[in-house]
């Protein structure tokens, strides 16, 4: 147990001095730590199937404790020459009900999320059939560990990559036995992080009204919640997507050396996702995509590309990481292999598959609760006109990404009804917390449009 | 324009719909509360296989049978359920649904073994529903 909180504490604090080398945030803050919770996850399940791979898992602590010292070292070195916070959040002080209402939805999820982790204590189903048995494949397997990737597990798709199963493994070997809090602490954790981001970024870029009505809708999600609890990786991946928006959110904005740190670590961000889950490897191009036609406008072609380097530059070793684990220990992935391009060139053609996808989604959409409350606050709160390339370059990104997803579900091979009926609410919920961050990015601020009177002059 | 008072409506409406979120989320937690602290379904089915930890360590890959035949399976929910927490529980042996392996696992809800496995020798009775079984020709 000592142990596994010993490795816990390890990848906190890598990645929270790796999130402070390169990131102006108030030291002690909860984003701070937030952000220090998901890189560190993230990196040490990278080092760890580096350790794994090259025959080096025992000696997995010492790699470990090399990287701290390292980063201890260049953070005490540097500590005069760290980046300053260039935005503070907000000094105004939110109306009291809303303070009372977001203290009152953070206390009850908090509640839910433990309470689930108890009476489900090996996650829903994805939880324990995908990401906590490749896990145990990994731990249990010693030096045959590739059998966790053998033809005959195809079911438990054996070609997602290892954030989450490497992350946990790493835990339990730290800890000497497989202890049910590894996954738990894993899977809550990030979602205990997303909060933490969402309202520290919007505190800053916004104000704090605004990030607490957007903890509200973020949180007033149901499935939402739930999923932070299963154990999926969903939430993880959400996590890298939101963390991705937001620091290139604060790159456009602070407008100075520090945004190539921001955009380095954006671009980490983004490889994270792409080794949390297959989806994940949207991210990357549509944020490319989605921020050439804005930076090459307002700012030319030369700014584009060189931000664009600084961001694949960050992405680069977890996507060697990534590249390595397709070409020589995951199995092709099921939606390449499977039935050929002529299959998916004709379903691509048919129009019913159009209208099915559509219905879907918008099912989706209202089961998940709040969305159609928050596109109805936003028709209301309005959209401020000053907003720059940090709101719709993330929305023409975010609009890539769907596009992504539809085009997948359009060439399927499988059964549509079943594919989509298997994994569009998760696909949502992936995408929910940057769709809440980008959403307040773009909107007025609560006081400026529901307490000022009829004169325009702003209530104090 | 709003006018404050409808101002802090609209807020109040933004809060209730909020927290009504929480609605199905405590009727989950009713439901499932009966089963906690180790009494959920995957714990208790992942307990019944600790007999064959020791039968299979070590042993790269072992066969699965049950009640059904192998392909009939993939389309009963909850053998489908049962597999997986079997393979789940046994990682890192993995499990297929073939008899051609030597070792066999039977894992039968009652505690007959099915006829139509009469090529599969019993070596040892696990109980709860679970049996050890050698080929015939090994």
């Amino acid at each position: 147990m000592i142990g596994g909180l010993c490795g816990f504490l390890i990848s906190l604090l890598s990645g929270y001095l790796v999130i402070r080398l390169l990131f102006a945030v108030p030291p002690m803050s909860f984003q701070a730590w937030s952000l220090g919770f998901g890189f560190g996850v993230g990196l040490s399940s990278v080092t760890w199937f580096s350790s794994l791979v090259s025959g080096f898992s025992q000696v997995h602590f010492w790699l470990d404790a090399t990287l701290l010292i390292v980063l201890s070292g260049l953070f005490f070195l540097n500590r005069k020459r760290l980046p300053e916070p260039s935005l503070q959040a907000s000094q105004e002080t939110p109306w009291n009900v809303l303070r009372f209402a977001f203290i009152a939805t953070v206390a009850l999820s908090s509640l839910w999320l433990v309470a689930f982790s108890l009476f489900n204590p090996h996650g829903d189903w994805d939880g324990w059939a995908i990401w906590n048995m490749r896990a145990r494949f990994l731990e249990r397997g010693g030096p045959v560990w590739r059998i966790a990737f053998d033809e005959s597990l195809r079911w438990s798709h054996p070609d997602y990559p290892l954030l989450i199963p490497g992350g946990i493994a790493r835990l339990w070997k730290y800890a000497a036995q497989e202890t049910q809090w590894g996954p738990a602490v894993i899977s809550a954790g990030f979602l205990i992080s997303i909060v933490g981001i969402l309202y520290g970024s919007l505190s800053s870029l916004r104000n704090q009204s605004q990030a607490m009505i957007a903890v509200l809708f973020l949180l007033g999600a149901p499935h939402f919640v739930k999923a932070g609890a299963a154990q999926q990786a969903d939430i993880p991946l959400g996590f890298f997507m939101l963390t991705c928006f937001m620091l290139l959110a604060l790159s456009d904005t602070v407008k100075s050396q520090g945004s190539k740190k921001l955009m380095f670590l954006a671009g980490m961000s983004a490889s994270l996702a792409a080794w949390t889950k297959n989806e994940g490897m949207l991210l990357l191009p549509a944020i490319l995509l989605g921020r050439y036609p804005f930076v090459t406008r307002l700012r030319g072609w030369k700014p584009f590309f060189a931000e664009s380097a600084i961001f694949l530059f960050g992405a680069t070793p977890v996507l060697l990481t990534l590249l390595f684990f397709r070409q020589d220990v995951a199995p092709p992935s099921e939606l390449l292999m499977s039935e050929g391009l002529n299959v998916a060139l004709s379903n691509f053609s048919d129009i019913s598959r159009y209208g099915i996808i559509l219905k879907a989604y918008a099912k989706e959409i209202i089961l998940l609760g709040t969305p159609i409350p928050l596109l109805i606050y936003g028709f209301f709160a309005g959209r401020a006109r000053d907003r720059g390339i940090e709101a719709y370059s993330a929305l023409l990104a975010m609009g890539g990404i769907v596009l992504g997803h539809c085009t997948v579900y359009l060439m399927s091979p499988y059964d549509l009804q079943w594919h989509i009926g298997t994994s569009l609410n998760r696909l949502l919920l992936q995408l929910w917390p940057s769709a809440v961050f980008i959403t307040f990015l773009v909107l007025h601020p609560p006081e400026q449009v529901l307490l000022v009177k009829p004169s325009g002059q702003a209530s104090p | 324009m709003t006018t404050p008072s409808r101002g802090k409506t609209f807020l109040l409406v933004v809060i209730v719909v909020a927290l009504l979120g929480h609605i199905p989320l405590l009727e989950r937690a009713i439901r499932i509360a009966p089963n906690a602290f180790g009494n959920d379904k995957i714990s208790r089915h992942e307990k019944r296989f600790d007999p064959v930890h020791t039968e299979v360590a070590g042993i790269g890959r072992v066969g699965y049978v049950t009640n059904l035949p192998a392909d009939s399976i993939s389309t009963d929910p909850i053998a489908v359920e049962h597999f997986y927490i079997a393979q789940y529980a046994l990682a890192p042996t993995v499990l297929v649904l073939d008899t051609d392996t030597g070792l066999v696992i039977g894992d039968f809800s009652g505690n007959g073994v099915p006829s139509r496995l009469s090529g599969l020798k019993v070596e040892k009775t696990l109980g709860d529903g679970l049996f050890l079984f050698r080929g015939k020709n090994q």
